[in-house]
């Protein structure tokens, strides 16, 4: 996986390459499975498709909460998203509903046959202060950090589809939860006292 | 100026610990509290091999070690925080849902669960 990302004039550039070991059919349906987009960033608190503004864009609000070291910020991002075609998506921030001056971002699925190759290109103007005093280098950190976690969740996610499709297929149990993409550590039992 | 800023200072950490300790959340214990809110509004439709909403998400929600493990597309509780919790966020309508609700949770049922992820959701 390549990540880029620069901060020039308080705008975040970022381009990423990153392979993918799913099918570009089933990353495509990750992706434009808006309804359960908090499925994919960790960081989501609220997410809803909204009314479509028209031109065939699907409006999609997210809420993300994050804390770095002391640093907290609480954003909302409303955006417009267009299915150019089966492997290529556009997304537009729409400014006056969102915590943004501008952004935009463009994903394109390369169909590799045993894997998939994403490109990903955005640009993005938030209208608050990332992180004032430790400056911009702990927030490209965090995008990297953040993007790194978002191919492996559309991967898996990506891999459940096809295996349901395939078990829906073939008329067998559907799966369970031993493929979940990642689990949960379950806290140690509390003591008597709690009880 | 200093003296007086000094006591506005002593006066406000005196009100903050006073406010600190007057709105202690309730402790939720799992077993107590949780438990019937599961069995009542939510397992009818999560349960394996046939609950519909088992079926829908592959969310089985029949034991403690069941919802800690989320479904396949990942842990649907994160302890301590319920506002990144899928459970909670579903709950309280923060995201779409795609789940038919014939037993739609009081807002003290949300509450209870909410406040039982920040506590840790511990299986208490």
């Amino acid at each position: 996986m390549e990540i880029q990302v620069i901060k020039d004039d308080g705008v975040y550039h970022m381009k990423m390459v990153a392979e993918v070991d799913a099918p570009a059919e089933y990353v495509h349906r990750v992706l434009t499975d808006y309804r359960h987009i908090y499925r994919l960033n960790p960081l989501i608190t609220e997410s809803e498709v909204l009314p479509s503004p028209g031109n065939g864009a699907v409006r999609v609000r997210t809420r993300i909460e994050d804390c770095t070291l002391i640093f907290c910020v609480d954003v909302e991002r409303v955006e417009d998203v267009y299915d150019l075609s089966s492997r290529e998506l556009q997304m537009v921030i729409v400014p006056s509903l969102s915590d943004f001056l501008s952004g935009s971002a463009k994903w394109i699925i390369g169909d590799k046959e045993e894997y998939s190759e994403i490109v990903y290109q955005a640009q993005i103007e938030p209208a608050f202060n990332t992180f004032p005093v430790v400056g911009s280098a702990i927030a490209r950190r965090k995008l990297r950090q953040e993007m790194t976690a978002l191919m492996a969740r559309i991967e898996c996610i990506a891999n459940v589809l096809e295996e349901q499709d395939w078990s829906s297929l073939l008329q067998v149990v559907r799966p369970s939860v031993d493929s979940t993409c990642y689990k949960n550590v379950i806290p140690e039992p509390a003591n008597a006292s709690h009880k | 100026m200093p003296a007086i800023n000094s006591h506005l200072f002593v006066v406000s950490a005196v009100l903050v610990l006073l406010q600190a300790g007057c709105v202690t959340p309730r402790q939720i214990s799992y077993h107590r509290d949780v438990v019937p809110i599961i069995e009542n509004k939510c397992l009818p439709c999560h349960t394996a091999p046939d609950g519909t909403g088992y079926l829908r998400s592959q969310l089985n929600l029949d034991s403690y070690e069941l919802i800690m493990e989320g479904n396949a597309y990942g842990p649907v509780i994160v302890p301590g925080d319920s506002r990144h919790s899928i459970l909670n966020m579903l709950v309280e309508e923060r995201v779409d849902i795609s789940m038919r609700t014939p037993h739609p949770l009081t807002t003290e049922e949300i509450e209870t669960l909410r406040l039982w992820v920040d506590q840790g959701a511990k299986n208490n």
